[in-house]
């Protein structure tokens, strides 16, 4: 009976349960290029999160930079033994043309903002906030100090007060002295600064880096990681563009074991993911690809199709066309030589169920324009091919299995 | 002993046999150049290919076929399809095009190579730069190539041909891949890859920020066309009168966001058994 139950849960598409989210090593070392050193009066790291015009902008734990000084009367005074390491040994000098610079705290956060020079190197990461926290992530101190791994999980996600004070407490994430500053990755993406708090691991939360950036006129150039929930669905619905359709396409994620079939014309609600498309062996069909995020509208997938016309196609009496596809609705071919008309080469082409075919006969040193047109069912090619003042020949093909 | 003796006997016969009579290298041959890009004011680029084929068919102990050469113009990028872009004359159409053809002929030389006649035949297309004459040249078949010249060594004079098929789907999964980082916040990481200078880099992934702002997250990407290619010109993308070989893909395709599709090119290029992509107009 419960075999029964589970079968039929299978059978009406009902979500497979996915795995717990986890951190994923290579989106990691890529949002762990922002992250940077800083050394002065305390040893931390920073985040990168804006550059342009030959500037780079990076939050930093204000302490670390201005150590117990939060409202200083000249920010650039600490400047003075204060190195920023965008990338090896070399400091990165200071912006020269900044309002202020470093930028002291503007709120009750414990945040700062610097600006150093940028030639273009090193490249930072642009999609690397997570979209949301929530209780029981998976979390890593990410920086260039942090050596050992420094691991824990997010209890709760960051509260509105909590965001507005700039201080959110992770107990369970407990760094060393030199840590401060290191981001704080979840499987979702960067959730902020780490800095140190008594025995407890403390957090600036990126919301609040986000809000004193804007209010300092901070340039921005972060946005949300691509990241996966395969517990949400979204609604994608298949439509077929052109005459050459299939009943339907299977949906198969590249990550975790998600399949879903879609009928065209029809919908079904697809976990986030990124996902092959796979339609039938006789057509060529576009995109191959497609990526499912979380949306509230549905997502529409125009599938174009086209015959599959490549590979061997054989007459009634044996003679053979061969043909190369070589793009979507359009293949070379060349054979047919068994005919007094000369050998045949050209050109099929056809998105539709109607396929014209151009190109000529080759007859000893002589050439012969042809044209026709074929009907393609699945598997089987016929119609006519005439050559040049002789009378419409008509052929049917069959296409022999891919070898 | 008996074991030993076997193998030997096997092997002489045919050995002889490849000699004295090679198999007819049948079916359609391809061979592709990158020619160079086009620039011009207003961001009006074309990209030319020319491409060669052979389709051969056995006509007894000869064979016989046909034998083409496309030049071919494709504007590359969004702009280059402006009504403002003036390509100049004769190829002064955006799409243009110049096709000749040829009647073949190939005979044994008896020691496993081809002598081939071409005799001129159909042209067509929108513009002629070059003439179509007579030629004769000699190709041998090694696998799955077709070498036409003396010397498979010399990338200059000599073509080496590919059996007709589709491009490399590891070609279409570089792309694919590329297309992702650069809308997935790797922008930088992307183009400093493929581009010397970083300013040009920095504003790109700017622009490219400003439009995902406006056209929501990428979505997928429909290929239109895959063109293989063979060689491409020796300091390429910069003009030069010599060739070198490199394997690669052009792609024209069309990327969907989410509240919007756009059309784009891209040249992926093998580099020692990876793909990678070399340029980028999207």
């Amino acid at each position: 009976m419960l075999g029964a139950l589970i079968l039929a849960a299978q059978v009406a598409g009902a979500p497979s349960p996915c795995p717990p989210p986890a951190l994923d090593a290579a989106a990691v070392r890529e949002w762990s290029q922002n992250s940077v050193l800083i050394t002065g009066r305390r040893t931390g790291a920073g985040l990168v999160v804006g550059w342009g015009e030959g500037e780079a902008w990076i939050a930093v734990p204000s302490h670390v930079i201005f150590d117990k000084d939060n409202t200083p009367d000249d920010p650039s005074t600490f400047l003075k033994g204060l190195s920023v390491f965008l990338t090896g040994n070399t400091p990165a000098p200071f912006c020269r043309n900044v309002r202020v610079n470093p930028r002291p705290p503007q709120g009750n956060a414990d945040l700062a903002f610097v600006c150093v020079e940028w030639k273009g190197t090193p490249v930072f990461n642009s999609g690397l906030i997570a979209g949301s926290a929530r209780a029981g992530d998976e979390l890593r101190l990410v920086g260039p100090k942090v050596v050992r791994s420094v691991q824990g999980r997010l209890a709760h996600p960051p509260t509105e007060q909590e965001i507005a004070s700039g201080n959110v407490v992770v107990q369970s994430l407990v760094g060393a002295e030199g840590e401060s500053g290191a981001s704080i990755v979840s499987p979702a993406g960067i959730i902020g600064l780490y800095r140190g708090h008594d025995k407890n691991g403390a957090m600036v939360p990126i919301e609040t880096i986000r809000t004193d950036a804007r209010e300092g006129e901070v340039p921005w150039n972060l946005y949300e990681a691509e990241f996966y929930d395969c517990n949400v669905t979204r609604r994608v619905c298949a439509i077929g563009e052109g005459t050459v359709m299939p009943a339907s396409v299977v949906m198969n994620n590249h990550h975790v074991s998600i399949s879903r079939m879609v009928l065209l014309g029809g919908c079904s609600d697809v976990p986030e993911g990124a996902y092959q498309i796979l339609a039938s062996a006789e057509m060529t069909c576009e995109p191959k690809n497609v990526t499912v995020l979380r949306s509230s509208s549905a997502l529409n997938v125009t599938m174009r199709c086209a015959p599959h016309m490549g590979g061997t196609w054989k007459t009634g009496d044996g003679d053979t066309l061969v043909c190369a596809e070589t793009d979507i609705g359009l293949a070379q071919c060349g054979g047919l030589g068994h005919s007094s008309e000369g050998f045949f080469q050209g050109t099929l082409s056809g998105r539709g169920n109607r396929i014209s075919v151009t190109g000529g006969f080759v007859a000893g040193p002589n050439q012969y324009p042809a044209s026709g047109e074929l009907t393609w069912a699945p598997g089987h090619l016929t119609g006519t091919i005439q050559r040049q003042q002789n009378a419409p020949r008509t052929i049917s093909l069959t296409r022999m299995e891919d070898q | 002993m008996k074991r030993f003796i076997t193998p030997i006997i096997l092997f002489i016969p045919f050995v002889l046999s490849t000699i004295a009579c090679a198999a007819i290298p049948a079916g359609e041959w391809r061979n592709v150049d990158l020619r160079g890009i086009e620039v011009l004011p207003g961001s009006c680029i074309r990209l030319w290919v020319e491409e060669r084929a052979y389709h051969i068919q056995a006509a007894g102990d000869h064979f016989e076929g046909v034998y083409n050469n496309v030049l071919r113009a494709t504007p590359v990028g969004l702009p280059s399809f402006n009504p403002n872009c003036h390509f100049p004359a004769p190829a002064s159409n955006p799409v243009a095009m110049q096709i000749r053809g040829w009647a073949l002929i190939g005979r044994s030389n008896g020691s496993g190579g081809w002598r081939v006649g071409a005799e001129p035949g159909v042209a067509g297309g929108d513009f002629h730069v070059d003439k179509t004459e007579e030629f004769h040249t000699f190709v041998t078949q090694q696998g799955n190539t077709l070498i036409d010249g003396e010397n498979s060594d010399d990338a200059v004079h000599t073509l080496l041909f590919r059996a007709a098929a589709p491009p490399p789907p590891a070609a279409r999964t570089a792309l694919e891949e590329s297309i992702m980082r650069v809308n997935g916040g790797s922008c930088l990481e992307v183009l400093t890859t493929i581009a010397v200078n970083r300013d040009a880099v920095v504003q790109a992934c700017d622009v490219r920020e400003r439009i995902l702002n406006l056209s929501g997250k990428y979505i997928s990407l429909s290929v239109d066309s895959a063109t293989e290619f063979d060689r491409v010109p020796d300091k390429f993308p910069a003009q030069s009168t010599t060739v070198r070989r490199q394997h690669g893909v052009f792609f024209s395709f069309i990327g969907k966001f989410e509240r919007t599709e756009v059309p784009g090119n891209a040249i992926v290029y093998e580099d020692g058994g990876k793909w990678r992509l070399g340029f980028l107009w999207f």
